[in-house]
């Protein structure tokens, strides 16, 4: 039977050799710099390009994270936004009720009649009719003939049918409404009608009456519930009646009614 | 099972690359070092094991600055705790050699940490640093470890199913 070779013992020398080594290299300080300095040579050509790869991929890493940040705080950024426009919708709703509040209080003192103001909730056109829905009814002290005018102060129409709730307004500009007027400062009082889109006609003006454009239309308190010197337009047209005896002025409403959304209602004398 | 050669060559790898700094947290690219090693010394005899790990000691050696010596006694050390794990554990089995590498990889990561907390002055504050860093790549690496380890070790159930180790 063949003898086997001794290879355990070779490998323990390359051990104990190995163990000696680093004892030397451990323990022996001038050995110290000439191993690091024998090794870092002996390596650097693959340590140096590796470095450099390393630290490319460092910044790509720290770009990554940086947009990850940026995104982050982006996303923040547009949520803090959207709860400043809500905000500043708040805000400029309120301000424009605070508006409105104090018009119907000036209009109060002024007219001496108490006022409500009201949310428009709806609106329809039957024919040349033009009408509005008003969130207060009999209830808030609304009632059939009542004056309605726009948070500036302008008169835009007549509530004409009334529920505890809700009450309709047919608007100044409807065909069916009239009313007497009075045009400033020539102090002539006329009949005025609707003529749709916001636009008025006085008719049965006497022709040498001084009445230019831009002179102011307010209401002559001649009608019921009513009271004088409510703006109702200013003159935007004048022109002759087919006989030549009269004036026909149109007056243009300074209401807006598709941008109207809160209306002030006169009351009465309460 | 790996090929002691194929481990060797992506030992000095992963020497190489943890020496190009491309690993972001600290210890992480130390103990993958430490994780192939440990793999390594699995394959191998005690002085092929010291030999190699004396070979990648010297390399980090050559550019730490902690003294010259500290990372060739880490991996020495290593492969002494290797040689006994071996001589214990009669046969390999998947938690035998997930709780070594785990073990191995705890050992050698604590042992560079405390070489960088003398260096550093033994200061508690570098302790703070340390030990949580320490701790993070230890788990990392022992699960990276476990997972490769179930891989070499997984085999089907008798009903060809799933894999059970």
């Amino acid at each position: 039977m063949p003898k086997r070779p001794p290879r355990i013992s070779i490998w323990w020398l390359s051990a104990i050799v190995f163990l000696a080594l680093a004892s030397i290299l451990l323990f022996y300080d001038p050995a110290e710099g000439r191993a690091r300095m024998v090794v870092s040579r002996a390596t650097s050509w693959a340590v140096g390009p590796l470095y450099g790869l390393g630290k490319s991929w460092n910044r790509l890493g720290a770009r990554l994270y940086e947009r990850a940040a940026a995104f982050r705080e982006n996303s923040e950024l547009k949520e803090i936004n959207m709860r400043l426009l809500i905000d500043k919708a708040e805000f400029l709703l309120i301000q424009k009720e605070n508006e409105t509040l104090r018009r119907a209080l000036k209009l109060q003192e002024e007219t001496k009649q108490a006022l409500s103001d009201a949310d428009i909730i709806g609106a329809f056109n039957e024919g040349r009719e033009e009408y509005l829905i008003l969130n207060r009814g009999s209830a808030a002290g609304v009632s059939e003939g009542s004056a309605v005018l726009s948070p500036e102060g302008a008169l835009v129409g007549v509530v004409r049918t009334v529920s505890s709730e809700t009450s309709t307004v047919r608007l100044l500009a409807s065909a069916s409404e009239h009313l007497t007027v009075s045009i400033l400062p020539a102090n002539v009082n006329a009949s005025l009608r609707g003529d749709n889109s916001g636009e008025y006609v006085i008719s049965l003006v006497p022709a040498d009456a001084p009445i230019l454009i831009g002179d102011a239309v307010v209401t002559a308190g001649l009608n019921d519930n009513i009271p004088a010197g409510i703006a109702v337009g200013a003159v935007a047209a004048v022109g002759e009646s087919a006989a030549g005896s009269f004036k026909e002025i149109r007056v243009k409403s300074p209401v807006e009614v598709l941008f109207l959304d809160r209306v002030l209602v006169l009351l009465g004398n309460h | 099972m790996i090929y002691p050669f194929r481990l060797f060559i992506f030992l000095i790898l992963s020497a190489l690359v943890f020496l190009s700094g491309a690993f972001p947290w600290p210890f992480l690219g130390f103990g993958l070092a430490v994780l192939l090693y440990l793999m390594f010394i699995l394959e191998s005899p005690l002085p092929r094991a010291l030999w190699v790990g004396g070979a990648i000691g010297v390399l980090f050696d050559a550019y730490s600055a902690l003294p010259f010596g500290t990372h060739l006694a880490i991996f020495a050390g290593l492969a002494f705790f290797g040689f006994a794990a071996k001589w214990f554990l009669s046969r390999r089995y998947f938690w035998g050699d997930t709780v070594f590498i785990g073990g191995g990889i705890v050992l050698g990561i604590l042992a560079l940490a405390a070489a960088s907390w003398f260096a550093a002055g033994r200061e508690t504050a570098s302790l703070i640093y340390l030990l949580p860093r320490v701790f993070a790549a230890a788990v990392f690496l022992a699960l990276v470890s476990a997972a490769f380890s179930w891989l070499g070790y997984r085999r089907q159930n008798p009903h060809g199913e799933f894999y059970v180790v």
